[in-house]
């Protein structure tokens, strides 16, 4: 019994393998472009560096409305059999919205675990703070928790009132 | 040897199907996403040339500036400089100032032989003597000497005469030393004498 569960495991973990492998990892990539798209966002200007496993965007600029909104120096993808990862890298808010939000996110992860598949979780710092947080994908929910900078004490106040204060941390809560 | 590589196969067959699979997955999947990125093109940019065109100047309000004439670069070309960049190698003189000589640049140390009458960067060769030759341009001569050669030797000797007793005759004694001849007062004085 053993040994044929540890064959079909075998069999299944090297299918993922295959998969990852054959991958159109920039198509992929072009249907979330046309899918920001629709929400009038385009990512433009990126150079795509695509690997077995790691799928890489750098210098990517993106626009809102047409207008130049922030620019991303570079956006790492890894896709390994037990872990997904994303981490980007130096995203910076043009000067025009500097006033609606901080400027500055230094570093951002997102981690999927085969260990914890329901789950997807969050982590950023920059101009704001820290952040922390989770993605439900079974409740489609995202709920993340902020410890604010005293930059965004001062000058972001209005995004802080729409989060909830517990435990000298900002909460936030988002049905998707 | 039939039942090992049938093992082998055994073993190897359900990897191949899994990659195939994949492989066939991941083709449908390919067929099925865009293959084109969206990319920002900024469409208030007016594409029309622009043409700068001033009004004032054809309806005289302002006076046309003569357009300044860039001056005219007078380039000098050097005379080549005969005496000084050549040397005399060697001549083959004949009788009547004819023959041959070799001639050698002193930059590149080119040599090349001449026959009296041609011409050599428009210095023509018109004489050729033992020691040196002549060239011509524009109605003027250059002398090109053989190096190390020195000046020609200044002439020197001495005419005497003797006057005999018997026939009480005079004694000349002339001595010629390149451009100075020097006659004895004696010999004068019998030329006053026979005055």
């Amino acid at each position: 019994m053993i040994k044929f569960l540890f064959k079909y495991l075998t069999y299944f973990i090297f299918f993922i393998f295959c998969i990852f492998l054959f991958l159109p990892k920039e198509n992929i990539y072009y249907m979330m472009e046309k899918k920001l798209f629709e929400y009038k966002t385009i990512v433009s200007y990126e150079k795509i560096n695509s690997g077995i496993f790691n799928f890489d965007v750098k210098n990517a600029y993106i626009f809102y409305d047409g207008i130049k909104f922030a620019k991303i120096q570079e956006v790492k993808t890894e896709m390994y059999l037990y872990e997904h990862k994303v981490q980007v890298k130096n995203f910076k808010l043009f000067d025009s919205f500097k006033a609606l939000f901080p400027q500055n996110i230094n570093n951002v992860e997102i981690l999927h675990n085969v260990l914890t598949p329901k789950e997807v979780t969050i982590k950023a710092e920059g101009d704001f703070g820290l952040l922390d947080g989770k993605v439900d994908l079974v409740q489609r929910k995202l709920k993340l928790f902020l410890k604010a900078s005293s930059i965004m004490k001062k000058k972001y106040k209005s995004i802080l009132k729409q989060m909830k204060l517990k435990n000298g941390k900002y909460e936030y809560e988002y049905q998707f | 040897m039939n039942i090992n590589s049938n093992k082998i196969l055994k073993l190897i067959y359900p990897f191949g199907a899994l990659i195939f699979a994949a492989y066939f997955i991941n083709t449908v999947l390919f067929f099925y996403l865009p293959k084109t990125t969206v990319e920002y093109t900024n469409v208030n940019v007016p594409t029309i040339n622009f043409t700068r065109y001033d009004m004032a100047k054809p309806f005289g309000l302002i006076k046309a500036k003569k357009p300044k004439k860039a001056p005219v670069k007078v380039v000098k070309k050097e005379e080549y400089q005969l005496l000084s960049n050549l040397i005399l190698k060697a001549v083959y003189a004949k009788t009547n100032n004819e023959g041959w000589i070799i001639i050698q640049e002193k930059a590149n140390s080119k040599t090349q032989m001449l026959e009296k009458g041609e011409l050599f960067k428009a210095y023509k060769l018109i004489k050729v003597f033992k020691k040196y030759v002549i060239f011509e341009k524009n109605s003027k001569e250059y002398k090109l000497s053989m190096p190390g050669q020195k000046e020609e030797e200044k002439l020197k000797y001495e005419v005497i005469t003797k006057k005999e007793e018997k026939t009480n005759d005079w004694k000349e004694k002339i001595s010629i030393d390149g451009d100075t001849v020097k006659v004895t007062r004696k010999y004068l004085n019998s030329y006053v004498n026979d005055i």
